[in-house]
């Protein structure tokens, strides 16, 4: 046999394991926030109602079972901190960032409904890019309901965000606005301020190859974002409001909230291997 | 009157810093100390498939492990078998990774020193002042498990727990590696580097110990060195896209 001819199936067999993959991830963080008690804040905690624009009540329509698009309860023991460099659990999906949504321009909506549709009558998942192993890339990869670390080099002039899922690696620059010309990347180029104690970053020249969120929706090059991070209850936790403007697809500016939980010092950034990982989930034929 | 007291206050650090040369020193004053720390973007000066000793010969492989090798070195030759953590841009472990022909960068922060590696878009943490899980917490992987602390301008960096494949579970071929030709390890693979700037500030040289008592007679050290690159930043790599032009590395077979 060729290796051609044999490496037809084993991709159709390999790329079918990834939604298995898919599939057992969001399972297994469905039962992870699932178990997450509601009820009163932990002791210590100041009580009261979330900060302004993080909705409290059932998650937006589009949101898998089992994600909450706020949550307030954070752990009695989440260190507190007065810098960003740390690693951070994102709780859950971004709010406001709905599937679907009036903001989108509606023959784009039609055409990527219309290209779910026709997945499912496939029978399989709509692939996105995670789904192909590839990366996120902006601003998709802030969607997913994963770790992040930040760690801010100074000497470099830029701020790095490392996200766990598919390892990326994405710089944000201090002191170097959007040069002309730029190359379209999966992660743009992102120019970085500080302002009264906010981190704004503004990031243009995203391939359209990335999508808008996890669910997939597109963008066209045009898209421009704008990230607005700021830490709140002391340091504890990290809340970042996404502004996503893109002519091409949107018909409006499209604002998005997520709020993120710093993780102990030291904790380990897992190693997140997709082609790899996608095998493994898959238990050996018995 | 600023001028002066800066003055003073530089010649009682250097007496302060002089006394105490002997003395361990933290990571964060270490990083501070003589040198700049390691920050910045670093690019190995030549490139080899097969590591050898800082001694000379051969690397110590026992008989068991010598004939593997041969066997998955002739494999690969003959191309009845591909070497999956390269097509698949898997990470490479240590001390492949650190063999790699693409630069990485080295951000340091408060409780860990990062490297960003380009080549296969690895992300290696070391756990600064830290111990490894114990033995039912450390799930083994890839890149291992790495703490460090300095030794007067060393950054020692001790991993254990990497993960040894000699195929995955669909039957396909996946073997992690030593290096590029197929040097294998155990288990037991164990290593530790040494991280220091070399000539004036602008070289770095690591000197990795293999201590893998499964697959070696005895440990052994390479020695890998490394050239700043002032302004040169780590690019994407996504796997099966085009990469960095990497024909400026020198190539010894």
């Amino acid at each position: 046999m060729s290796d051609i001819a044999e490496g037809r199936p084993r991709m159709a067999h390999w790329i079918c394991k990834k939604f298995v993959m898919a599939a057992s991830m969001l399972a297994c963080m469905v039962s992870v926030y699932a178990a997450d008690p509601a009820g009163p804040p932990p002791a210590g905690f100041p009580a009261g109602p979330p900060p302004a624009g993080f909705p409290a009540g059932p998650p937006p329509a589009g949101f898998p079972a089992g994600f909450t698009a706020s949550r307030d309860a954070i752990p009695a023991d989440t260190p507190g901190g007065t810098s960003i460099t740390g690693m951070w659990q994102a709780m859950g999906l971004a709010a406001g960032w709905e599937q679907t949504n009036s903001i989108m321009k509606p023959d784009v909506l039609a055409t990527y409904e219309a290209a779910r549709a026709q997945a499912a009558v496939e029978g399989h998942a709509f692939m996105t890019n995670s789904a192909k192993c590839l990366p996120e890339g902006m601003p998709a990869m802030i969607d997913v309901p994963g770790t992040l670390e930040i760690l801010e080099a100074p000497k470099s002039k830029e701020i790095i965000f490392l996200h766990t899922q598919d390892n990326q690696i994405r710089p944000v620059y201090l002191e170097e606005p959007h040069p002309a010309n730029l190359k379209p990347s999966y992660w743009g180029h992102s120019y970085a301020r500080w302002i009264a104690g906010t981190l704004v970053i503004d990031t243009v020249a995203i391939d359209d190859r990335t999508t808008l969120n996890w669910f997939g929706l597109p963008h066209s090059v045009a898209l421009h974002t704008i990230e607005k991070y700021r830490l709140t209850n002391d340091g504890k936790t990290l809340d970042l409001e996404l502004t996503l403007e893109d002519p091409g697809v949107l018909v409006a500016p499209w604002v998005v909230k997520k709020r993120f939980i710093r993780k102990p010092p030291h904790t380990r950034f897992d190693e997140y291997v997709c082609a790899e990982r996608s095998r493994d989930a898959v238990p050996p034929s018995e | 009157m600023t001028q002066p007291l800066i003055r003073i206050g530089t010649w009682v650090f250097a007496c302060i810093a002089t006394v105490n040369i002997s003395a361990p020193v933290r990571s964060a004053e270490a990083a501070q100390i003589g040198d700049q720390g390691l920050d910045g973007v670093w690019w190995i000066i030549s490139y080899a498939a097969e590591l050898k000793p800082i001694d000379g010969g051969a690397p110590p492989l026992n008989a068991d492990a010598r004939s593997e090798y041969q066997q998955w070195k002739r494999t690969l030759q003959a191309d009845s078998t591909v070497d999956q953590v390269k097509t698949h841009c898997l990470p490479q472990g240590v001390p492949r990774l650190m063999g790699a022909p693409y630069p990485f960068q080295i951000v340091q922060t408060a409780d860990r020193t990062t490297l960003l590696h380009e080549s296969h878009h690895v992300i290696r943490s070391i756990y600064m002042d830290d111990v490894h899980p114990s033995e039912g917490d450390l799930t083994p992987s890839f890149m291992g498990d790495s703490i460090g602390h300095w030794e007067q301008h060393v950054l020692v960096i001790d991993t254990i727990g990497f993960q040894l494949r000699t195929s995955d579970r669909v039957g396909f071929d996946l073997r992690t590696s030593l290096d590029d030709s197929g040097l294998p390890h155990s288990e037991k693979l164990h290593t530790i580097e040494r991280l220091r700037r070399i000539g004036d500030g602008n070289l770095l040289e690591d000197l990795i110990t293999i201590d893998d008592p499964g697959v070696f007679n005895k440990g052994w050290t390479v020695r890998m060195v490394y050239k700043r690159q002032p302004g040169m930043r780590i690019l994407d790599y996504v796997c099966g896209e085009p990469h960095r032009d990497i024909s400026k590395v020198k190539r010894i077979s």
